[in-house]
């Protein structure tokens, strides 16, 4: 018999440590706390939203112990108790069944038990109303002002930077050059901001090729450029012209091939107002002109009158420019007048009135 | 006499059984220790091998000279999917006193729907006390010509048309007798048929714990995006890489995207800031306690998003991110780790500024002594590091040094890998930087292109520090211009970057493109790339050497030294 003894001992050893796992069953008699409802780590609709614990004995109301946070805040509640097949169950109904995380704690007598689990209804991917500041061909954008573009998705902040986000100053010569600026996102949003923008010049805001969030089941790659300008108040103002007729108040030449009027090199002409308050008289009639065209980043005809005299009127941004064809020999006089009405694009008149004369002898 | 014999004979046989009985454990299934010892490793597959039939089995030693040493082989013939249970044939043990391969030993096999349970039987423990398991895949399908490549393998250690492979981690057989390993090719990636499945992307990960006896890890990935319904997520999820599961983890209290995440050195986790579910910042910080399972304490906190998060022996510090509108924090919050503790009258809170405290796109490292915050849109390069003790002694002690020659890191991701600042920045460069009390000294290494394209850089990718000495760059998309003046073409990146603190070591290709992908190593060979992928498949790509365990040579395990 005291052979065996340790053989014993050590399978008992052995049996014991290898069920160890399993001997919770005996506890689980004793246990007043039987479950609770919802379950850990689990979500349900908010409008499902019921709490509850079941109980092996009749719960005495003074001894429960039952609080609800929802995202960190008490949830305020009602207490009932319910008798179901032999179980007591303590319903907590919260007053306003909001989606959230829960997390509850239950006490009774020496027994506690505390979980978490989260009430969420239907997701629709969020689309937002799609926005800029400013916007494509905005006049007179506040020197200083933040700009931001606004697309319909979400963005992935980790491709925003200096390749995807750029300002760019369009330069009178058509000459581009990129601007240093800060950035950041915000939601859907592309911050820029460049600290002080200059006066009177044009820009373009490019975001492009940013990627919604998230790429796959989206669009994918979202763009957007807007062209604008920066506050300008300065009045058009005539700096030359050729022939020289705005100096000597009537130019003589022996040959006209076409006259120019040269405004300052940041001025953007309103093309309208030219073609308004710009006017062209030769031997006292006034001209009509066959085309007119807008040539700012690009050549755009803009209008065309069917008359056999082809004389041409090219608006550039800081230039009127009158071709003549083939030009004009001899004996003609052209007479110039700038009407005071004539704006440049942020809606400055020029407010003054000129007349000059071309005479082709 | 006769009496005291059969004492004797008992005794021994009691004390054999114990000695045999406590690294055998319990015996799943009742089955009884036969002869020698009994090894058993789940080998998790890839869907590839299911495409090979010829596995050559191996029972390897290390030696003290960080060579190899077969001492136990078998082959066997099967198709995955189709055979259920099966046994290595011509199963041999290297007799080392001789130098010849003995028929000793058994080894069966159990072909499950995602892995091959391998149990062997060993006659002899091998003397040294590192070993793996590990199975070879090669190309034959005919049973003859595996085994003739088994014996090739035998005797001339020649490994023809080897496809796949698969390992466990180094173990000591003495003390641990139960692993598992990975089985996946060798040259390309693979997928995981079920496990580790997962939509999540853009998670807020943390290595949770690590099991000293078997090395293997728990991490928790929070929050993040579900690709499939885009919703900002509140769960978390727990991968186990003992058996390369995810589990449900704690629910946190409010959904986030691009939120910080820390382990504080008590074990719990610091979660802060981030957007929620309406793409607003989250203004609070709470904290995950693993051994109640749940996120118990919520502190209010600066609302900001893209920040990060670091802890110091008494403190949780949050810095950089943007705020409100847009405008990056300039602040610095420290919490003490009371805040934690239960009464929330002790919850406290410290603001600071730091002067140069990065800009939007500004990425974060840190190490043991020190967080850093690097670049920054819209500014010089710089990098600003904060001592981690000087914290806790209540100075926010911080130098800052700018990087000369470099216009800008563009919106970077970065890690400190052994001494160097690595920072992937979003213009198609990587940067390797070392920062000691005199000079900082900066190389460079561009992303590979391919033929035809011009320029190439890559944003949104994920960049993991996968151990000590290695680091991973994958998903994301890649903005390529094939001719000059032209737009760049945005396209998912597939590529797989592997990089060592002196530059790129790998490239492959994985099989999804992904984006706010998660990634672990295991056994410091097998990257696996959880998430990011609306696939929801687990992708692995084998980053080892076939000729030996990665192991044997990086920082962590010591020949010679015991495994602990």
């Amino acid at each position: 018999m005291i052979r065996k003894c340790p053989l014993f001992l050590f399978f008992i050893l052995l049996f014991c440590s290898c069920k160890s796992e399993n001997q919770t069953s005996a506890n689980v008699v004793d246990q007043i706390i039987l479950s609770f409802y919802p379950q850990n780590k689990s979500s349900v609709f908010p409008s499902d939203l019921t709490i509850y614990v079941d109980l092996a004995v009749k719960p005495e109301v003074g001894k429960i112990v039952f609080s609800v946070w929802r995202d960190g805040g008490d949830v305020p509640g009602t207490i009932s108790i319910e008798e179901i097949d032999k179980k007591f169950r303590v319903y907590f109904t919260p007053i306003e069944r909001a989606e959230g995380t829960y997390m509850v704690y239950f006490g009774y007598g020496s027994e506690v038990t505390f979980w978490a689990f989260f009430a969420e209804g239907e997701f629709s991917p969020l689309i937002f109303r799609p926005d800029s500041m400013p916007t494509d061909g905005e006049k007179n954008f506040p020197l200083e002002n933040t700009m931001y573009v606004s697309f319909a998705y979400a963005v992935n902040p980790d491709v925003i930077d200096e390749e995807t986000v750029r300002l760019i100053m369009i330069k009178p010569s058509l000459e581009e050059e990129i601007v240093p600026v800060r950035m950041s996102l915000y939601s859907n949003s592309v911050v820029v901001s460049a600290g002080a923008i200059s006066l009177s010049t044009n820009y373009r805001i490019e975001v492009t090729n940013v990627v919604s969030l998230p790429y796959q089941n989206n669009p994918g790659t979202l763009s957007y450029k807007a062209r604008f300008r920066s506050f300008d108040f300065s009045p058009p103002y005539i700096v030359g012209c050729s022939p020289d007729f705005c100096v000597r108040q009537c130019a003589e030449v022996d040959f006209l091939r076409g006259l120019e009027i040269r405004f300052r090199e940041d001025e953007e002409l309103d093309e309208l107002s030219v073609l308004d308050n710009f006017i062209l008289e030769k031997n006292g009639r006034r001209v009509v002109f066959s085309e007119v065209y807008k040539v700012f980043d690009t050549v755009e005809l803009i209008k065309r009158n069917s008359i056999s005299d082809p004389i041409k009127l090219y608006i550039y941004r800081n230039k009127i420019f009158v071709d003549f064809g083939d030009g004009i020999s001899s004996d003609a006089i052209i007479k110039i007048y700038v009407l005071p009405r004539l704006s440049d694009s942020s809606g400055n008149l020029i407010n003054d009135f000129f007349s000059w004369c071309v005479k082709v002898i | 006499m006769i009496e005291n014999e059969k004492t004797k004979e008992i005794l021994k046989i009691l004390a054999l059984s114990f000695i045999l009985a406590i690294p055998i454990g319990c015996p799943k299934g009742g089955k009884s220790v036969e002869t020698g010892k009994h090894f058993n490793a789940d080998f998790y597959y890839t869907q590839k091998i299911t495409n090979f039939s010829c596995f050559i089995i191996e029972f390897i030693e290390i030696l003290p000279s960080n060579e190899v040493q077969p001492i136990l082989a078998g082959y066997f013939t099967a198709k995955i999917g189709e055979t259920s249970d099966t046994k290595a044939k011509d199963v041999k043990v290297f007799n080392k006193s001789n130098g010849i391969w003995e028929s000793k030993g058994d080894v069966e096999i159990k072909i499950l729907p995602e892995k091959l349970s391998v149990s062997v039987i060993l006659p002899y423990l091998p003397y040294l006390r590192k070993t793996y398991l590990e199975i070879k895949v090669l190309t034959p399908q005919a049973d003859e010509l595996c085994k003739e490549r088994f014996e090739d393998l035998l005797i001339k250690r020649e490994y023809k048309g080897l496809v796949a492979i698969g390992r466990t981690p180094i173990f000591d057989p003495e003390q641990m007798n139960q692993t598992i390993g990975i089985l996946s090719p060798v040259a390309e990636s693979d997928i995981f048929p079920g496990v580790l499945s997962s939509t999540r992307a853009y998670p807020m990960a943390v290595q949770l714990d690590q099991n000293i006896k078997t090395g293997f890890r728990k991490f928790l990935l929070c929050g993040g995006m579900d690709i499939l319904t885009h919703r900002v997520l509140r769960t978390c999820d727990i991968v186990d890489e003992e058996n390369l599961s995810i589990v449900t983890g704690p629910v946190m209290n409010f959904p986030r995207i691009f939120g910080a995440i820390s382990l504080i050195s008590d074990g719990r986790v610091a979660i802060s800031g981030g957007l929620d579910s309406l793409m607003k910042p989250v203004p609070f910080l709470e904290v995950y306690d693993p051994y109640f399972d749940i996120f118990l304490r919520i502190t209010k906190v600066l609302p900001r998003f893209k920040n990060y998060m670091f802890s110091t022996d008494q403190n949780v510090v949050v810095v950089g991110g943007v705020g409100e509108g847009g405008v990056w924090d300039r602040r610095v919050e420290i919490f003490p780790h009371a805040i934690t503790q239960s009464k929330p009258a002790e919850i406290k809170r410290f603001l600071y500024t730091v002067e140069n405290p990065g800009d939007f796109g500004a990425c974060f490292a840190e190490d043991d002594l020190r967080a850093y915050i690097i670049g920054g849109i819209g500014s010089a390069p710089q990098i600003t590091r904060i001592y981690k003790k000087g914290l806790d002694a209540g100075i926010v002690s911080a130098e800052t040094v700018k990087i000369e020659g470099i216009q800008s890191f563009g919106n970077c991701k970065a890690l400190k890998l052994g001494a160097k600042l690595l920072v992937a920045g979003s213009y198609g460069q990587i940067y390797f930087i070392t920062w000691d009390k005199e000079s900082v000294s900066v190389s460079k290494e561009d992303l590979p292109k391919e033929v035809g394209q011009l320029k190439k850089s890559k944003k949104g990718f994920s960049f993991i520090k996968l151990s000590e000495g290695k680091a991973v760059m994958f998903g994301g998309f890649d903005y390529i211009t094939f001719q000059e003046g032209q737009t760049s073409a945005v396209v998912p990146s597939s590529e797989i970057l592997i990089l060592s603190q002196d530059g790129i070591k790998q490239i492959k290709r994985a099989v999804y493109t992904s984006e706010g992908g998660w990634a672990f190593l295991f056994a410091d060979e097998y990257l696996i790339m959880v998430g990011g992928n609306k696939e929801g498949k687990a992708q692995v790509s084998f980053i080892g050497s076939v000729e030996f365990p990665e192991g044997i040579t990086t920082v962590g395990i010591d020949i010679g030294e015991e495994v602990k």
